[in-house]
């Protein structure tokens, strides 16, 4: 008698596995006495590596499921690479601000992985509805774990706010999803809308096209914090949970741009004759603006911020306009595809790991390291070692030479060199040496500063941190020096993933 | 000798790395540990340096008109075309043996500094690291590094071991020189971009062969101001040069002699090494209509006058000594615009000088301030017959400074303005006229030093003045060398001359055949 084993779908294992992870985790609270925070951690660790390894070994590039909605393209297989591994990252620094809050650990990860899911299939979504319910999936996830602090005034604040402006933006985008369905008459998948791009049948279809890509773009525009779509940001950002600020400053902004580039991919370029260009120049144009808005207003007001993850907040939507001008690169066809995307994946890892060890290191401190920028007097003193991990994330956001930061800024703006964005580069690079003010100011404060009684007595968490946000913030650190003294081994981890 | 060539500029320059990890071992209560270890490590690289320069004059340097020595070359980051490229000829050479003998007495001057001096000298030694990476590197991307790496820990050596206003200096220093390397790495993405498919974009050699944007001058005019601008802000150069009195004065004695001494060389040795060859038909010729070293001669000229009014003007004696360098750097600036022998070589003369007697300066300063905790010239009185060996330094670090003949000052001086004087009309326009306008500096400079010397040294001593000890060994120590340097070299000019001459001769000969052409 032969038994015949059910195939595995592996395009769908990565994805199941989050799934099943969380809910496990959920349901096997039901049995638990006490909260097992540490037991959890661990499990939803075990989660996202076992999918990260089934995406490195079983799913090759170019592989696509569920009748094209699902495609591993080079960027976006990398990309959920890089979420997972950001994911990790995260679930690492998390222990001890969901110990210490006394947050409901296994609802806290289950969500923690939710989302990281909606993110991951947020990067390899080639169809419109996937998209959106991925991005809804996010948002819904986020939405409860920014207020998970119940009675904390700024959480409930960040949650509503979060709450009005998700809604809000996916009111944008579904709008712009109608209408992009109607130009590529009655169909969804984003191979169909380029062609409605590239042979427009009648006047109605450019029209719908043309408006579906704007208002689209605009709720992206939320999704990245794009100037002028910016506003929640920093209110979001300081209330909620330090993680779920990391999550929203890395793993969002990365999956949130390449699923941007996916939707825009239609507009790339292929010839200089068809009405695709004069459409491309438009949006090209409009990106230009979101971008420099971006640099210019995020390094303005991050000047003046006087909370650590305001600041933070800001200088995240001047790195979203960074990585905006590798979208404008992308949709311009001088630069060959490959290389795009390397270097905006080079950008997005530096981008993780920096504001990972930024958000992880004001995890560590507590509530006053998570507050004001004054409490970070004399750290270098009362923990050489935090002081040293923030530092290092620090320079890599400034951008510095031997760091991921600058490797990666130097990567995307020679491209955008490349392209011919000089004035858009300029205007980057200026916005780094403005950066380096707000930035140094707190390593300023770090090292040169010493500190008051009232801030040494605000280190409420005498406790020795956890072994695991210490293995988070190793990782990180060690990371963002390692791709910055030797980046060939950064693409070279590229090229074998 | 024991060390092979190829191998000597990377141990200088990474040496001092070894000396940061052994640093970071020893436990930070056995703090005079440290120092010694500190000490002891910029000895080596500063015995490496003396090798270095025994070397050069053995295999002939001197007369081989520019070549380089101590090649060595490898791939560091392949899949853009950087190289691991370094090389020394005898500008390099020089100042590299400069930056040695500076960082191994400065290191003497830090043994008084108290607060966390474990992270000091490790910050120290990151500092010589990337002070001797940007002499070396003959690979635009790898000065590039060492010169953005030298940033951070100077950035943290004023910034935590500084005066009252540390942060502002700090900051203000970091700020000004990023806002220059951005410059000087969008100018790099331009040449990347024009020469990557040749393999060999940041190659330096290969970009001074090639000339890049010889048929479109608007484009190179842009790079070579890129450049420049980065590099005055260095020197620092009229208007640029706001960071250097609050970084000079809020920095620690050490730090100030490494600043002076070494840090505005780099200005200068960036424009001999990139902007003068690598662009030389902007060099040569016009931008906006203007001669290029018009432009130039003008800041120069600018720096001189202004420095020294403003010098003159200080109330604080550390002030003043800073402002004496933003004068005395200008003269670099007048001598790479007149563009020839005399002038070019007393323009890297002059560095060399200035990076002796401001060193002193700054050392005798701090000499003065370790004792009376402030620098106010006008409190000071009559120290000078009250410690006679700290004063016997104290004159010939300020004559020399002064431009007296028979120390060193005077000849990079008077080679510059004869070099000035005599250069072509064609290449430098109204040449005579800024050098007679010039020339106003030498008065104004003796008028601000021997007027401090007399505030200071000369008159009634003070009571609260009379319980000072003289000169102390490690003092006198850090200062002997360097007044024996400054004498030396006022007698016997040559024995430093003939380490850059070659090479200053070979680069205006590359520039002579394109200056005539118009």
């Amino acid at each position: 008698m032969t038994v015949s084993w059910p195939t595995i779908e592996w395009t769908w294992a990565p994805l199941v596995l989050l799934a099943l992870t969380a809910v496990g985790i959920v349901m096997a609270d039901l049995f638990m006495r006490a909260p097992r925070p540490a037991l959890w951690m661990q499990l939803g660790l075990l989660g996202l590596l076992a999918a990260g390894t089934a995406v490195v070994l079983k799913i090759p590039d170019g592989v696509s499921a569920f009748n094209q909605a699902v495609r591993y393209d080079g960027l976006g297989r990398l990309g959920v690479l890089v979420i997972l591994a950001g994911g990790c990252l995260i679930v690492l620094i998390s222990h001890r601000p969901v110990r210490r809050d006394e947050l409901p650990a296994a609802e806290y990860f289950a969500l923690l992985l939710l989302v990281v899911l909606g993110l991951a299939t947020l990067s390899i979504s080639f169809e419109l509805m996937a998209i959106f319910l991925s991005v809804e999936m996010v948002s819904v996830g986020v939405y409860i774990l920014a207020g998970l602090r119940r009675g904390d005034t700024r959480g409930s604040e960040a949650a509503m706010k979060y709450f009005v402006l998700a809604a809000f933006s996916a009111g944008f985008l579904v709008l712009g999803f109608a209408f992009l369905y109607g130009g590529a008459e009655g169909s969804t998948l984003l191979g169909r809308i380029a062609l409605a791009v590239h042979r427009p049948s009648t006047p109605f279809t450019v029209g719908c096209v043309l408006a579906g890509f704007a208002l689209a773009l605009t709720g992206f525009a939320f999704k990245l914090t794009l100037v002028p779509f910016h506003l929640y940001a920093a209110d979001v950002f300081d209330g909620a949970p330090t993680p779920v600020a990391a999550v929203l400053a890395a793993l969002s902004k990365a999956a949130g741009l390449i699923a941007l580039i996916h939707l825009l991919s239609p507009l790339r370029i292929v010839s200089n004759e068809t009405m695709q260009s004069a459409l491309t120049q438009d949006f090209t144009g409009l990106l230009w603006i979101f971008a420099a808005l971006s640099i210019v207003v995020g390094n303005a007001v991050a000047l003046v911020q006087r909370r650590i993850k305001r600041m933070l907040a800001y200088s995240t939507i001047a790195h979203s306009g960074y990585l905006l001008i590798g979208v404008l690169v992308f949709l311009d066809n001088t630069v060959r595809m490959a290389e795009v995307e390397t270097a905006i994946l080079v950008y997005l890892i530096a981008y993780v790991l920096m504001n990972v060890g930024a958000f992880g290191v004001a995890a560590a401190l507590g509530p006053a390291g998570e507050g004001e920028i004054e409490h970070y007097a004399g750290l270098a003193r009362r923990s050489p070692a935090l002081a040293l991990a923030m530092t290092v994330a620090l320079l890599s956001l400034t951008g510095i030479p031997a760091t991921a930061g600058f490797v990666g800024k130097l990567t995307l703006f020679a491209r955008a060199v490349e392209a011919g964005h000089i004035a858009l580069v300029v205007l980057a690079v200026l916005g780094s040496a403005v950066s380096a003010y707000y930035y140094l100011r707190i390593v300023v404060y770090m090292y040169m500063r010493e500190s008051s009684t009232e801030t040494v007595g605000a280190d409420t968490d005498a406790a020795p941190l956890e072994l695991g946000h210490k293995i988070g913030l190793i990782l990180s650190t060690a990371a963002t020096v390692l791709f910055g003294v030797f980046p060939q081994t950064l693409l070279f981890l590229l090229k074998i993933l | 000798m024991v060390v092979p060539d190829s191998l000597l500029l990377t141990l200088i320059t990474f040496v001092p790395i070894v000396g940061l990890l052994v640093i970071l071992c020893i436990p930070s209560r056995a703090a005079a540990a440290i120092r010694w270890t500190s000490a002891g490590f910029t000895g080596i690289v500063f015995v490496l340096t003396c090798l270095m320069l025994g070397r050069y004059f053995a295999l002939g340097g001197p007369s081989s008109g520019g070549m380089f020595y101590f090649v060595v070359k490898a791939d560091w980051i392949s899949t853009y075309h950087i190289q691991y490229y370094m090389g020394a000829d005898g500008l390099s050479v020089s100042l590299i043996f400069l930056t040695g003998l500076l960082s191994f007495l400065a290191c003497f001057a830090a043994f008084g500094i108290q607060k966390g001096v474990k992270g000091f000298h490790a910050m120290y030694q990151l500092l010589v690291c990337g002070m001797m990476g940007v002499f070396c590197a003959k690979d635009l991307f790898l000065f590039y590094v060492f010169w953005e790496l030298m940033l951070l820990p100077m950035y943290f050596l004023i910034g935590v071991w500084g005066g009252p206003r540390r942060e502002y200096a700090a900051i203000k220093f970091f700020i000004y020189t990023l806002v220059g390397s951005v410059l000087m790495l969008l100018a790099m993405l331009a040449l990347y971009f024009q020469y990557r498919h040749t393999g060999r974009p940041f190659d330096i050699d290969f970009l001074i062969e090639q000339q890049p944007f010889r048929t479109a001058l608007g484009i190179q005019q842009l790079l070579f101001w890129a450049f420049f601008i980065c590099f005055a802000i260095k020197i620092p150069m009229f208007p640029f040069h706001t960071w250097l009195p609050d970084a000079h004065v809020e920095a620690p004695t050490a730090i100030s002699v490494i600043l002076a001494g070494v840090l505005l060389k780099m200005g200068g040795y960036g424009i001999f090494r990139i902007n003068l060859p690598m662009f030389m038909d902007t060099t040569t010729g016009t931008t906006l209509g203007v001669s290029t070293l018009y432009i130039i001669a003008v800041f120069g000229l600018i720096n001189i006058i202004y420095g020294a009014f403003c010098a003159m003007a200080q109330t604080d004696f550390k002030k003043l000594v800073a402002y004496s360098s933003v004068s005395h750097m200008g003269y670099v600036l007048l001598g790479i615009a007149a563009m020839n022998r005399a002038a070019v070589n007393g323009a890297v003369f002059q560095m060399f000088n200035h990076g002796l007697s401001s060193a002193m300066l700054f050392l005798l300063v701090g000499v003065i301030y370790d004792r009376a905790h402030h620098r106010e010239i006008a409190r000071f009185g009559g120290l000078g017959a009250h410690m006679p060996r700290y004063f016997a330094l104290a004159i010939i670090g300020f004559f020399s400074s002064l431009g007296l003949p028979g120390l060193n000052g005077f000849i990079s001086e008077v080679m510059v303005f004869l070099g000035a004087f005599t250069a072509d009309e064609r290449i430098l326009p109204y040449a005579r006229v800024i050098t007679l306008m010039a020339s106003v500096g030498v008065v104004l400079t003796a008028g601000y030093i021997l007027w401090c010397m007399q505030r200071v040294y000369l008159g009634e001593l003070k009571p609260e003045y009379k319980a000072f000890p003289d000169a102390n060994a490690i003092e006198i120590f850090t200062l002997a060398p360097l007044a024996v340097l400054c004498i030396v070299l006022g007698i016997f000019p040559n024995l430093a001359l003939r380490v850059f001459d070659g090479t200053m001769v070979s680069l205006i000969h590359q520039l002579y055949p394109v200056a005539s052409g118009f």
